[in-house]
């Protein structure tokens, strides 16, 4: 027969689930009432026809076009330094570091995942100043700075979930590579990464969601109102969420605010297609690995 | 297999205490003892699997014959993968991979004999005729192996240790997780199996042990405290009375 304290915990866990589902529901559903409405060609390409909008032929002055395909661009830049970086140190800190040196790494890790992003702007900025007075005078704010320092904001996190996965391995799966004859480097490519992806991968997920939201590093570091389209890494870009944050600190009506709900549904479905991406990425290559 | 003096200690704690013996192909040496006794240190002491573990120091010699040579595998007379191959080791637990079945048995072999193609094909059949799971799995060797029953997933983790030609087998109480038709086909299959590799088991029971071995060695905190041969298992009351005396 239950105790109180059982009846009390279960009824206190299905609190916070219904709660943590309602908000987000709620969240979703303000934000689709308010920005469903704006979900319009025009919202993307302004009074630009969509076509030579799409392909770059022609300047987008009022939509969020150029800012959607800045933030995407910032996503994957920031996602193909960070990603295979952060497993790459994950590994190196769950087979290969020493007690001594997993521990000072560790710490540094922690420290770089405390960071504010405000203050990884700042640096990104100092670096700026720091490199046109001495080796880099043309050096200026660009998306490559700005995917250079939000590597370093999401980089704690694909460590630190592929070290954890890799540390979760049960025993007699570590000891089964080393058993067969494999070498370090075959065991830890053949039997633990694959044993391991699923954690991997949720790193990954949460890392590409963290790149794509992110707007105080990018304010300091490259990303400006009006851009266009980025011709180059060197150039200055547009972004969702600065636009988004713009939009909500200036808007002059009503209308603007809700063009403003309606950038934050299509920043959402961009993530949400992202992951969706890496997802299906995943078990592809978690199907070729298993029978191949 | 010749082995003098070995101790193993983790961190400062004596797990095997001058252990030696010697084992050889045709029988089947079974090490039982009361747990904590070091039975499965013993077994990975013969392919070095103990330096896995952290803080493990070992002293004393296990003098091996591979591929015609003998040595002492602690003087390094063969690379460690090489041993760890020869040396093949079934655990207690079923290890498959989150693999394919064909895959389980195939990324060994490729990764450390560099096999492929119909050569790989046929190593991977003759592994699974041995352990007579062919007719069982050769329909779906493309699923997911841990869909195969616990008996199954044993005979594959077998198999795959046999694809790769051991000269010895390490067998850390291979049944312990199966039931009764399944560990009586495991059972066979080792009677079949100890003419043509040298055989070390771990068992917890006594029944098991009496119906495999050839040789027993009694283990207790760390040290071998009576060795059996074949003429004391005959009578069950008298072997029960010398391995409780023992224990």
């Amino acid at each position: 027969m239950k105790t109180a304290t059982d009846l009390l915990l279960t009824a206190y866990a299905w609190f916070c689930a219904i709660a943590v589902f309602l908000a987000t529901s709620l969240l979703l559903g303000f934000l689709l009432k308010r920005g469903m409405g704006v979900i319009h060609p025009r919202l993307f390409f302004g009074d630009t026809p969509w076509f030579p909008a799409l392909l770059g032929t022609k300047p987008v002055f009022e939509g969020i076009w150029p800012a959607l395909v800045g933030t995407l661009a910032l996503v994957l830049v920031s996602s193909v330094m960070a990603i295979p970086l952060g497993i790459a140190s994950g590994i190196y800190l769950s087979e290969y570091a020493s007690a001594r040196v997993r521990s000072m790494l560790g710490f540094a890790v922690d420290v770089l995942s405390g960071t504010p992003s405000i203050v990884m702007g700042l640096f990104g900025f100092t670096m700026i100043l720091f490199l046109r007075k001495t080796a880099l005078p043309q050096a200026r704010p660009s998306l490559f700075l700005a995917a250079g320092c939000i590597t370093l904001l999401i980089l704690p996190y694909v460590i630190r979930t592929t070290q954890t996965a890799l540390e979760a391995i049960p025993e007699h799966i570590r000891l089964l590579g080393p058993s067969l004859g494999l070498t370090h480097w075959h065991h830890v490519r053949h039997v633990l990464l694959p044993s391991a992806s699923r954690g991997i991968l949720s790193g990954a997920i949460l890392a590409i969601g963290r790149a794509s939201e992110d707007t105080a590093v990018i304010m300091l570091t490259g990303v400006v109102a009006r851009a266009g389209l980025p011709a180059s890494l060197w150039d200055k870009f547009e972004a969702l969420p600065f636009r988004i944050y713009t939009l909500a600190a200036e808007h002059r009506s009503v209308q603007e605010l809700d063009q403003g709900f309606g950038m934050a549904l299509v920043l959402l479905l961009m993530t949400g297609s992202l992951f969706a991406v890496a997802s299906f990425l995943q078990r592809s290559l978690e199907k070729r690995w298993k029978t191949t | 297999m010749t082995i003098r003096g070995l101790s193993v200690w983790f961190s400062e704690r004596t797990v095997l205490d001058r252990i030696s013996f010697t084992a050889c192909p045709g029988r089947i040496v079974v090490i039982v003892g009361p747990s904590g006794s070091g039975k499965t240190t013993l077994l990975r002491a013969v392919n070095r699997l103990n330096e896995c573990f952290p803080n493990c120091r070992t002293e004393g010699s296990v003098e091996l014959r591979l591929n015609g040579r003998d040595g002492d595998i602690y003087r390094d007379f063969v690379p460690l993968p090489d041993l760890r191959r020869k040396v093949g080791m079934v655990f207690q637990t079923p290890s498959v991979l989150p693999f394919s079945t064909r895959k389980n048995l195939a990324m060994p072999l490729k990764v450390t004999l560099g096999l492929d193609g119909a050569r790989l094909s046929e190593r991977v059949e003759w592994a699974l005729r041995e352990v007579s799971l062919w007719d069982e799995v050769k329909d779906r060797l493309h699923a997911d192996a841990s869909t195969l029953s616990g008996g199954q997933q044993q005979r594959l983790c077998l198999a795959r240790v046999l694809a790769l030609e051991p000269q010895i087998l390490l067998l850390d109480e291979p049944t312990a997780s199966l039931d009764f038709k399944a560990t009586e086909k495991i059972e066979e299959l080792l009677t079949k199996l100890k003419k043509r590799y040298t055989i070390l088991a771990v068992s917890h029971s006594l029944s098991q042990t009496r119906r495999l071995a050839d040789r027993v060695c009694v283990l207790r905190d760390g040290r071998i405290v009576r060795e059996l041969d074949h003429q004391h298992l005959q009578d069950l009351n008298e072997f029960q009375r010398l391995v409780e005396d023992a224990f």
